[in-house]
């Protein structure tokens, strides 16, 4: 008995150390040398790995950028200030300026300015409600189960009385929560030079009559907005308003079209 | 010769590790989204399991059998399964960079695949010959890898298909796997005859 436990205990020893040493041996002959500026960039970056610079997380920006002597889009939840340091630690201009973008909820019905078709029983889920057919009579607009306050990195968006609400001071711009919002009201767009976001509250591309049968927020497309100021930033397509944000105003004009709107559907938020 | 090559086309297209044995279903759906890492991901795999067959049939045979210890053997090809997959992960990083990166997590995933431990077990279970455990060992690998390129292949189709939103992802390519192993199914009376 004691013999074989000496065997086991001693050939699985010398197994082990045997490929210990093959492996630290391999170590020592294949080691790939790496950039130590990955490293210092990737103390630099916040470490959320939002994925919004167009890669895989911060790792992969960092080595793309050390790599290419690039910038690319820039870090955006980092913005100017981490995108300078960075462009320090390559040695090269910080001109790429990291978009100022935020996302915007195109629905502003909370519970009860729009009308329920049934209650959701099924999977808290925005997907497979709308499988389902949606809850809502409107079918454009938001579901309220928070499929976008599950994916958000930095908790800035939550779900008040079945309309999800993003907190402006958290948003970073990522737009992961416009990737998963199956009913796409959710859009990542430019705040203004002073710091407002503009935005139409409103999805429902259908006649002004049904949308006022299904929800007392939503936009007509009667055009109003389109009229009232000169070279307006906004454009009415299949009943919907939306703005053109290359074409957006001064906030004195902007704020005709918002007291104008009949519906209310236009929105502003001071983010910065 | 004749029983060799059954041992190919069993484990290729009859015993399939992925779609008949549910063997290493983790990187079947993880690496499979790309044709080009899919047919990486599936060389890595036949190398390392021709290897692995190899390495843990010496082991187990001139280690294990003489010293009267084969109850270790899990231990043993944990231990060769794992050293080995670090030594082509180094390989590989050092060699080809875009493979690697393509590969990413699922490469050190090789090292914890029950597909290959799978394979050692099997190879001693059968009691195979060292000739017959390697090419056992790649009739496997080609195996996994013929499933995984054809999985890769009707993923990068599905891309361009209209999915209902609450199928696409995971769903879906596990519906998929499901009609794939029902058709492998198919194979099962090709060698009996």
């Amino acid at each position: 008995m004691m013999d074989r436990v000496l065997v086991s205990v001693i050939s699985l020893g010398v197994m082990g150390l045997f490929f210990g040493l093959v492996l630290s041996l391999a170590d020592r002959t294949l080691a790939v040398k790496q950039d130590e500026r990955v490293k210092k960039i990737l103390d630099v970056l916040p470490g959320i790995n939002c994925g919004a610079c167009g890669f895989a997380g911060c790792r992969a920006f960092a080595e793309a950028a050390v790599r290419e002597k690039k910038l690319f889009g820039g870090c955006i939840p980092g913005g100017d200030a981490v995108n300078k340091k960075i462009g320090e630690l390559l040695g090269i201009e910080a001109t790429a300026k990291a978009p100022a973008k935020k996302v915007v909820v195109l629905c502003s019905a909370e519970e009860g300015s729009k009308k329920r078709s049934f209650d959701w029983r099924g999977v808290n889920s925005c997907l497979s409600a709308r499988l389902a057919g949606g809850i809502y009579d409107c079918k454009y607009g938001c579901l309220g189960l928070g499929d976008c306050v599950k994916v958000c990195p930095v908790g800035a968006l939550k779900v008040e009385k079945g309309l999800v609400k993003v907190d402006y001071h958290k948003c970073i711009g990522c737009g992961k929560c416009v990737a998963v919002c199956p009913q796409g009201v959710l859009k990542l767009v430019d705040y203004t030079r002073e710091g407002y976001l503009y935005w139409v509250g409103c999805n429902n591309r259908e006649e002004a009559q049904k949308v006022r049968k299904e929800c007392a927020e939503g936009c007509i497309g009667g055009g109003i907005c389109t009229k009232i100021i000169k070279d307006s930033p906004f454009v009415i397509e299949n009943n919907l308003s939306s703005l053109d944000y290359e074409k957006i105003q001064d906030p004195v004009s902007m704020n005709i079209a918002i007291e104008k709107c009949p519906a209310h559907c236009i929105k502003k938020e001071k983010v910065v | 010769m004749k029983e060799i090559f059954l041992i190919f086309i069993g484990a290729v297209l009859v015993n399939n590790f992925v779609l008949s044995y549910f063997l290493g279903i983790c990187p079947f759906l993880g690496v499979s989204n790309r044709l080009e890492s899919s047919l990486g991901m599936g060389m890595a795999v036949t190398f390392v399991m021709s290897l692995a067959a190899a390495i843990t049939w010496l082991f187990y045979y001139l280690i294990l059998v003489r010293f009267h210890i084969e109850f270790l053997e899990y231990v043993v090809f944990i231990l060769v399964i794992a050293s080995l997959v670090q030594i082509v992960e180094m390989f590989i990083k050092k060699y080809s960079p875009p493979l690697y990166q393509a590969l990413g997590i699922y490469l050190p995933l090789i090292t914890t695949n029950c597909a290959i431990l799978g394979l050692a077990l099997f190879m001693v279970l059968r009691q195979y010959n060292f000739v017959q455990s390697v090419i056992f060992g790649f009739a496997t690998g080609l195996g996994f890898m013929l499933v995984l390129v054809a999985m890769a292949g009707i993923r990068e189709e599905m891309d361009f298909s209209d999915i209902p939103a609450a199928f696409k992802g995971a769903p879906i390519v596990l519906i998929t796997a499901g009609i794939l192993a029902l058709a492998f199914m198919g194979f099962s009376g090709l060698i009996s005859g």
